[in-house]
């Protein structure tokens, strides 16, 4: 659906993008994960021909870079760009207008946004939140096949979020292609596919979402006598890791071992344990362990 | 370009300076050719002496004075511009499917029609006027028309030119202005005395006042020192150069810059 062949950009002294490329499958929610600063909007600014790149290619549908190619998407880009003296329903004309689609739809956006009522206020009468729907509703005009949002869920209360949320997921179940920039991990873990992490303008990794961020499982684990079981647990055999951790210990084994494993071994090593906890290692950590 | 125009005018059509600066400049117009009317009724020695409402003549007074107010459509041009700017209008056009070529052909198909309504609004004013005074026909002079024209875009050349490169509304137009009113009016007739006698039409908008002089005739004649003015193909020449490096800047700017 959109190709991207060793985008560079930079931004006087700071290279804001260094040889990025990674395609993004059809049909796919597909995230655009990094910190502040790491050149996701850029990266968007880019395939939607808003800022230049000063080196790669990028391709939509196959096809080399034109604006009629653009219609085809709905995009959200940064911030909610509309004329601050008209009311939603004449923004979105205007949108409409550029994107050559009738005027139809506007009113099936606006009421999936949750705009309807406030439809003939002024731009600028809106609440952060209430710009932020609008900019949704103006791309999702005329049902895209590729939805292009940057931080969709910004400035929304948390049930906004949620709508948001359970619109994009419902939309990838349709067969629309939604790239996503964000950096809030849980948003990109709960919505995406795919994801790509970019960290200052350097692309990390790109996959499935499931391979990219697999979580891996950590072991805690506890018993009276803590200088034996960790003598204990040290001669494991997978053992990766293991620190101390509240009085007790964590451990992380390459070869996936199970809370039950564990426990028999060190039962037949002459250890109790009178405590055993399996904890997923959080997305932030791996996030934070990919791009530190 | 009639596609892009509709949206232009999708965009101005409901917004409240729009038509408050259109219809000032509609209004403004005729009431100053009314007040130069009225005063010369009441000097009729000087309004036999100019005969300023006479055709042909009446075409020259009319676009002499109604050019004073061409500052007022410049602005609401900058206004527009800067706009675009502020509210990242102009990246969301792009976004929405827009390629920088059919936006910035719309911002000329806006500064066109601009200068046609400025042209119409000044003919009309001539043709009234000269009627008024009942000398002449409207045919006698009727190529001034042309010459407004290209007057009308020189103004809002320079004024595309500044609303797209500054981001301040409120700058922009004070520059404008200043430059309109007073600055270009200065350091042109600096020129004139102090380099050389009708240099000073080399100024992207003296150029086009000389072109339309009115009663301002007299002192660039006195400014002259025996110096043979530029002729008006000449002027009209220097205005084209001026419309089209500020169009060309105008648009090297949206074509190349990130919005």
């Amino acid at each position: 659906m959109l190709s991207l062949h060793q985008l560079s950009k930079r931004y006087g002294p700071v290279q804001a993008l260094k040889g990025v490329s990674f395609d993004v499958p059809a049909g796919s929610v597909f995230g655009v994960l990094g910190p502040n600063g790491s050149g996701k909007t850029t990266l968007l600014g880019i395939v939607m021909d808003v800022l230049k790149a000063d080196s790669g290619t990028y391709a939509w549908f196959g096809q080399p870079p034109h604006h009629s190619l653009r219609r085809r998407i709905g995009a959200l880009l940064e911030t909610p760009n509309f004329y601050h003296y008209y009311s939603a329903v004449r923004n979105l004309e205007i949108a409409a207008a550029i994107k050559q689609r009738g005027r139809d739809d506007i009113e099936r956006v606006l009421k999936i946004c949750g705009l309807w009522a406030r439809k003939d206020s002024k731009f600028s009468t809106y609440s952060l939140g209430m710009k932020q729907r609008l900019a949704i509703a103006s791309a999702l005009l005329g049902n895209p096949e590729v939805l292009l949002l940057d931080e969709p869920t910004n400035g929304l209360d948390p049930a906004g979020i949620a709508e948001i949320r359970e619109l994009i997921r419902e939309l990838g179940r349709q067969g629309t292609t939604v790239i996503m920039a964000s950096h809030l991990l849980d948003e990109v873990e709960k919505v995406c596919t795919h994801v790509a992490i970019l960290k200052m303008g350097t692309l990390l990794t790109s996959g499935h979402v499931d391979e990219v961020l697999a979580s891996e499982d950590m072991i805690e684990i506890n018993s009276a006598d803590g200088n034996k079981l960790e003598q204990v647990l040290n001669a494991m055999p997978g053992l990766r890791s293991l620190r101390r951790h509240n009085g007790g210990f964590q451990a992380v084994f390459d070869n996936g071992q199970t809370a039950e494993q564990v426990n028999r071994y060190c039962f037949e090593q002459g250890i109790a344990l009178n405590y055993l906890a399996l904890r997923k290692k959080s997305l932030e950590a791996r996030f934070i362990e990919l791009t530190n | 370009m009639t596609e892009l125009l509709k949206i232009e005018w999708l965009k101005v059509k409901a917004y409240r300076t729009f038509w408050l600066l259109s219809g000032l400049f509609l209004v403004i117009v005729p009431l100053i050719l009314w007040s130069y009317e009225l005063i010369l009724k009441n000097n009729s020695q000087m309004a036999t002496f100019l005969g300023a409402f006479s055709f042909p003549k009446a075409w020259e007074t009319t676009a002499w004075i109604g050019s004073m107010m061409y500052p007022i459509m410049g602005i609401l041009l900058i206004i527009f511009l800067t706009n675009e700017n502020n509210f990242r209008t102009s990246r969301q056009n792009i976004i929405d499917g827009w390629s920088r070529d059919q936006y910035i052909l719309a911002k000329f198909g806006v500064m066109i029609t601009m200068a046609l309504f400025m042209t119409l609004v000044i003919s009309a004013c001539a043709v009234f006027f000269g009627l008024r005074s009942g000398n002449g026909s409207p045919g006698d002079g009727i190529g001034m028309i042309w010459l407004i024209f290209v007057q009308s875009m020189a103004y809002l050349a320079l004024a595309m030119f500044l609303g797209v490169f500054m981001r301040r509304a409120g700058v922009a137009i004070a520059i404008y202005v200043m430059y309109a009113y007073v600055f270009e009016f200065f350091i042109s007739r600096l020129v004139d005395f102090k380099v050389r006698a009708h240099l000073g039409a080399l100024f992207p908008l003296e150029c086009t006042d000389r072109m339309i002089p009115g009663e301002t005739k007299l002192v660039n004649q006195l400014a002259s020192q025996g110096i043979r003015p530029f002729e008006q193909s000449t002027l009209q020449l220097i205005a084209f150069g001026y419309i089209l490096l500020f169009s060309f800047l105008a648009y090297r700017r949206i074509k190349r810059s990130d919005l």
